[in-house]
């Protein structure tokens, strides 16, 4: 704990050097306006930011190619020369998972009690004094996994893959079973096809590393064992994973569930984004097809008249607007909110922040869709706003047309309202987040900066803002992604709404839709358009995948790792 | 301290007894306006703190009301009664109101995946933190890039996983599934807390002669108390607050297998909504309150997650 605590100084120092926004060097210009300074700063920063973001990116690009090219080379020279130098066992593992391991050993003498053992004349004829543990364990695993492989490959992989154009394929028909009344089905299956077929190609490309990995090792412990140097025997192997190769046995199991479960359905998802899998083509009973790049050019390209292209600009910009907005508010009131709490004439301050935690800890999708009733057209706000006669006095002046604020039920009022709405649920985070920051703000700072004649608002804007700025930056970035894919929010808040635009209307959205709740009511809606929803996850993928681009290279996360250690 | 500051000190406790008289009342005057702007202050806070708490508010009251949909003119409700809370425990065969199933089905789920969640965010926390390989980079940048896809778009894909690949009929066991397979994407945290633990301590176990396995079981382990709890609570509360995978994943109609927060959603529907909205507050209380408590046991770990995290990449 006590590191954590000296940290602060020395990441204030680093950023002084990159963005000349340390107090001591602001120091001899003391009558510049803070704000005014801060904005420039900023904006300078952001310059700076993308200029060395594109910068950065190209060499980086640049650096990974050449990496890449030489790596590789490296790599088939290394197989090449392999096959070429090995003996026949080596030869033999590039067909045969590990056969080479089968002949590679350790030299065991035999002992009895530590010591080697040795008989009266020498060898007694046919006792064996030595053996070679070989490694039977990599052998046979390697040899089930191949065998394994090219099992499923052959009868189950191939007939998949075989259909992989999704043409010429047997229609699904059902036919009631005479003898058992049952229904029975059968044919093709476009949807299982093209999911059997990832899976089968996430084994294969699997399959090839470990090829390609295992022929390296054994090439390996072929050289160490001409060399008579230690080769490792089976129980070697088991206690290396849990010793130098620990992180393998570590890794094994999460990794397979994130390539399962995560990587699989996105390749999927991507996939589906070129077929035209929609409403029309639901399997089984229909076969849907590989189209190409059309749902792209539906999405993008003004001279369909589909309606989406409009629509999407229009998502689009309010996504980016919402991020934006919801981002910047809960940060600014969070901010505001801690400093607030944190003054000196607070009293009880741990009971008011609980109360207002208290909202965080409430499951969204209860405090939510309270609020949306609260505000409703005939909820408990209007109706109260109707007693003290705030809304005729509202309609007397022209400010809204109907007998009701339409808080969720107009286009332009309700992106107020979820943005304020969100105020509400997400900005005791950031006062949280800034508790805990001023807390460990160093105090000597301050009192140097007393000692020097700084005043509160100049210690205010040099010190605490510079502090919490840095310290906050990544979790900045990562609720700029986060609100961008934002769909608690917004799908709970204006599930009471439908538009009235048409254009929006017949492609299943809404003036307040982000793009992950579009994409939601394209797959659960009437028209399950999931070819268009998968486009969209993947324009939702870029934009967050920019931001993060633009924000990670600026900052030097990854240098800073291992300096507490 | 230099010797400037030490006259300083002691001229001034010296003038003060000869303070002149006007000087005492304004004094006075500045305490009283002090005093002013702490209860004008703590007013200020108090005002906000209520408009923070108003829903809440509504919340608790709206499931001792006797009115049974949203759509009241008052805030307060006209007349008050337990039935809500005494239908939430005995539904009496009313199938959209299961609450005693679905807690113990959320139970499950959530005991499940927080046991597999933690062991494999430790897990992974461990090896990208303590352990330097071969690929460690390269595996926290594909990591990061996994995060930013919409998990949306993929729990629709793993619905049809558990359908026809893996063919899992337990509904209950295909969240603890989904909600846990992947969850080794969320190490950031707990690999921050687990970068501040000096190296020191592994290299001397190691002249001990310990094992990569000894170190993580018998020194980072205990030396993590404080985010294992963190994430053991936090993995334990997701499925308590997750409604949108939730309601991918299981089938619609059959509440039997429905989770709470899916079946307290369920009763917000058209058709539901003005007989169960009693009801579906009585509920959200119930569960509301053990959370909020587990949520302010976390929270201090949450923010030094975040804080600390940030600063220490």
């Amino acid at each position: 704990m006590k590191m954590s605590e000296e940290k602060p100084a020395a990441d204030g120092d680093s950023l002084s050097t990159n963005t000349a926004s340390s107090p001591q060097k602001k120091h001899p210009q003391p009558q510049q306006r803070p704000i005014l300074a801060t904005f420039q700063k900023l904006m300078k920063k952001i310059r700076t930011g993308f200029r060395r973001f594109f910068i950065a990116s190209g060499q980086d690009i640049q650096q990974g190619f050449v990496h890449l090219g030489k790596s590789i080379g490296g790599f088939c020279k290394d197989i090449v020369l392999s096959f070429i130098r090995g003996d026949w066992p080596t030869k033999l593992t590039y067909l045969i998972f590990g056969f080479g391991y089968w002949f590679r050993g350790q030299k065991v003498v035999l002992t009895k009690h530590g010591k080697p053992i040795l008989y009266k004349n020498g060898l007694r004829k046919g006792t064996p004094v030595a053996y070679y543990q070989v490694q039977w364990l990599r052998a046979s695993l390697l040899l089930a996994v191949q065998t394994g492989v090219i099992l499923l490959f052959v009868l189950w992989g191939l007939p998949n893959l075989s259909k992989l154009d999704l043409q010429n394929l047997t229609p699904y028909t059902c036919v009631i079973d005479s003898a058992t009344k049952k229904n029975v089905c059968g044919g093709d299956s476009t949807f299982l096809i093209l999911l059997y077929s990832i899976v089968m190609i996430v084994i294969l490309v699997a399959f090839t590393v470990i090829y390609f990995i295992q022929i390296k090792d054994e090439r390996k412990s072929e050289i160490q064992w001409r060399e008579g140097r230690h080769v490792n025997s089976a129980l070697d192997d088991i206690h290396d994973l849990f010793d130098g190769k620990f992180y393998k046995t570590v890794l094994f199991v999460p990794i397979l569930g994130v390539i399962v479960f995560t990587i699989v359905p996105i390749l999927f998802m991507i996939c589906i984004a070129f077929t035209n899998y929609d409403g029309d083509h639901l399997p089984p009973g229909k076969f849907f097809s590989w189209v190409g790049w059309t749902n792209f050019e539906t999405m993008f390209s003004s001279s369909s008249n589909s309606g989406f292209n409009t629509v999407f600009v229009s998502v689009l910009t309010w996504t980016i607007l919402w991020a934006i907005l919801a981002t910047v508010t809960c940060y600014l009131g969070g901010i505001v909110f801690a400093l607030i709490l944190n003054s000196k004439n607070t009293r009880w301050p741990k009971f008011w922040r609980t109360c207002f935690v208290v909202t965080i800890a409430v499951p969204q999708f209860v405090s939510l869709m309270l609020v949306r009733f609260f505000l409703s057209d005939n909820g408990v706000a209007n109706a109260l706003l109707n007693q003290w006669g705030v809304v005729s006095w509202a309609q007397s002046i022209g400010w809204i047309s109907k007998a009701f604020f339409p808080f969720l039920s107009d286009p332009v009022w309700i992106k107020w309202t979820v943005v304020i709405v969100n105020m509400w649920i997400g900005f005791p985070y950031m006062m949280l987040i800034t508790t805990g920051i001023l807390m460990n703000i160093p105090s000597d700072l301050y009192e140097s900066a007393r000692i020097d004649g700084a005043g509160k608002g100049r210690m205010f804007w040099s010190i605490t803002m510079p502090y919490i700025l840095q310290v906050t930056g990544p979790y900045l970035i990562a609720s700029f992604v986060a609100n961008i894919n934002n769909f608690n929010v917004i799908y709970l808040l204006t599930s009471g709404y439908s538009t009235s635009d048409v254009t929006f209307g017949t492609v299943g959205a809404k003036e307040s839709d982000l793009l992950v709740t579009w994409l939601f009511n394209m797959c659960t809606g009437s028209g399950y358009k999931y070819d268009m929803a998968s486009v969209i996850g993947i324009m939702a993928f870029v934009i967050s995948a920019i931001v993060t681009l633009l924000a990670f290279t600026q900052t030097t996360k990854n240098h800073r790792e291992e300096r507490f250690q | 301290m230099s010797p400037i500051e030490k006259t300083n000190l002691s001229k001034e406790p010296a003038s003060q007894p000869s303070r002149p008289a006007h000087r005492i009342s304004e004094h006075k005057a500045n305490l009283v306006k002090k005093n002013v702007a702490v209860v004008l202050h703590n007013v200020l806070i108090g005002l906000m703190a209520v408009l923070w708490l108003f829903p809440v508010l509504w919340l608790v009251l709206c499931s001792f009301s006797t009115a049974t949909s949203p759509s009241v003119t008052t805030f307060f409700p006209k007349a008050y009664t337990l039935t809500n809370y005494l239908s939430i425990f005995n539904p009496n065969g009313d199938t959209a109101n299961q609450f005693p199933t679905w807690f113990r089905n959320t139970l499950v789920v959530s005991s499940l995946t927080c046991l597999i969640s933690t062991v494999f965010v430790l897990q992974v926390s461990f090896a990208l933190s303590r352990m330097r390989f071969r690929g460690r980079k390269s595996l926290m940048n594909v990591s990061m890039i996994l995060g930013l896809f919409p998990g949306l778009l993929s729990m629709i894909c793993i619905y049809f996983l558990f359908q026809y690949v893996f063919r899992i009929n337990d509904f209950l066991m295909r969240l603890v599934i989904a909600y846990s397979a992947a969850s080794g994407l969320g190490y950031l945290i707990a690999k921050g807390f687990f970068d501040t633990i000096p190296k020191d301590i592994d290299e001397a176990a190691k002249i001990d002669g310990a094992s990569e396995f000894q170190i993580f079981t018998r020194i980072t382990i205990p030396l993590s108390k404080p985010i294992i709890v963190y994430t053991i609570l936090t993995s334990f509360m997701g499925p308590w607050v997750d409604f949108v995978f939730a309601y991918i994943i299981l089938p619609s109609g059959k509440t039997q297998y429905y989770t709470v927060a899916i079946g307290l959603y369920n009763m917000l529907n058209r058709s539901l909504l003005s007989t169960h909205y009693g009801i579906f507050c009585a509920g959200a209380v119930i569960i509301s309150i053990p959370l909020s408590v587990l949520f302010m046991f976390v929270q201090k770990y949450y923010v030094a997650g975040i804080t600390g995290g940030a600063v220490k990449g």
